[in-house]
């Protein structure tokens, strides 16, 4: 059984071994993940603009005209095979 | 007479309130001026159509993955929803949205679509990290400098910007196919199993990395808060064999560990 006192001066020393200024920029390099540049998307989430565009159409269309459209028509067609639950007993 | 109080859930009530439109909003109309050409009720549904559409875009530019899952008539129609069932409290509209994953979970209409809440949580997890504050790496100079005696009492922190989220459905892959740039086999099959996530910010790159078990049991362990000593502890005590020397430096390294104070 490790002690922790041992354990935990060693992990230290790891990571003071990894050098200043080097921790930033291994960041992305050291694991394949998914990166994205965050300026580029979703530009403009707060923009007040938005009521100023859509209040004249709204207006006239509220009232439930979405109620009747309960089916998912998107994308998620392209999810194929069965739930987990379905999964679990394959063989 | 009515209150200001009466008049405020009048006026509440008629904005969000399904099936009783009609009535509250007729009522509400005795206490808004009329103008020429505009009705009070004119006056109202402009106001009405402008805090809908956008809360509706609110929700669309957050979980933009969900929108294209389900298309745009019927995330629209979930959007609508969501607002009558969800009170928006805080005046800043990028916290609007956060518990749209546990609607989505408890609607009928979306109870085939197992693994759509669970995508709604990474797309949280991005805005937030999205929105979070500006963070730079941990200050190795002062972590050298703590003394022999306060090592136990470290407290390290993960990214402001981080989420922790595990799935039993491929999601990050739904996610991936979803995007707008995506190009390439579009199909997911649900049965490729689930995944454990790390989502983050550095700078200015959006971070999904994929976590294997033992990194997830560390981040969780650490973003727990707890002390190093507790830390090493309880992480001993879950997997006798984790070897905490050799991945500290690397959750470090990978910039997954950003801060730390000595607790008192």
């Amino acid at each position: 059984m490790k002690d922790n006192k041992t354990m935990m001066n060693v992990a230290l020393a790891g990571v003071m071994a990894l050098g200043l200024g080097t921790v930033a920029d291994e960041a992305a390099a050291a694991k394949p993940g998914f990166e994205k540049c965050a300026g580029i998307v979703k530009a403009g989430m707060n923009d007040c603009g938005t009521a100023k565009h859509d209040c004249a159409g709204q207006a006239s269309t509220d009232g439930g005209a979405g109620e009747w459209i309960y089916v998912p028509e998107g994308t998620c067609e392209k999810i194929v095979g069965s739930t987990l639950k379905a999964a679990a007993p394959k063989k | 007479m009515i209150t200001l109080q009466q008049l405020q859930e009048l006026f509440y009530t008629s904005v969000f309130e399904h099936g009783s439109e009609n009535h509250t909003t007729s009522k509400l109309g005795h206490y808004i001026n009329e103008t020429e050409g505009l009705s009070s009720i004119d006056h109202f549904n402009i106001y009405k159509g402008s805090i809908t559409a956008s809360l509706n875009r609110a929700l669309r530019e957050i979980y933009p993955v969900c929108n294209r899952l389900t298309g745009d008539n019927f995330f629209n129609a979930m959007g609508k929803e969501y607002m009558r069932n969800t009170t928006s409290r805080s005046a800043d509209l990028a916290n609007y949205g956060e518990d749209f994953q546990n609607f989505i979970a408890s609607f009928k209409h979306t109870e085939n679509l197992t693994y759509l809440p669970d995508v709604a949580n990474l797309e949280w997890a991005w805005h937030r990290a999205f929105h979070a504050a500006d963070e730079s790496s941990i200050d190795l100079a002062a972590l050298g400098k703590v003394p022999e005696a306060d090592k136990p009492h470290i407290v390290f922190y993960l990214p402001v910007s981080a989420s922790l989220i595990a799935s039993e459905f491929p999601i990050q892959h739904i996610w991936q196919v979803n995007q707008s740039d995506f190009e390439g086999d579009d199909r997911v099959d649900l049965n490729e199993g689930g995944i454990k996530l790390l989502v983050w910010r550095k700078d200015y790159t959006m971070r999904i990395d994929p976590l294997d078990d033992v990194e997830w049991c560390m981040l969780k362990e650490i973003g727990t808060g707890h002390t190093f000593d507790t830390v090493c502890t309880h992480l001993c005590k879950h997997d006798p064999v984790l070897d905490i020397e050799k991945m500290l430096p690397i959750l470090v390294q990978r910039g997954w560990i950003s801060s730390f104070s000595i607790d008192d």
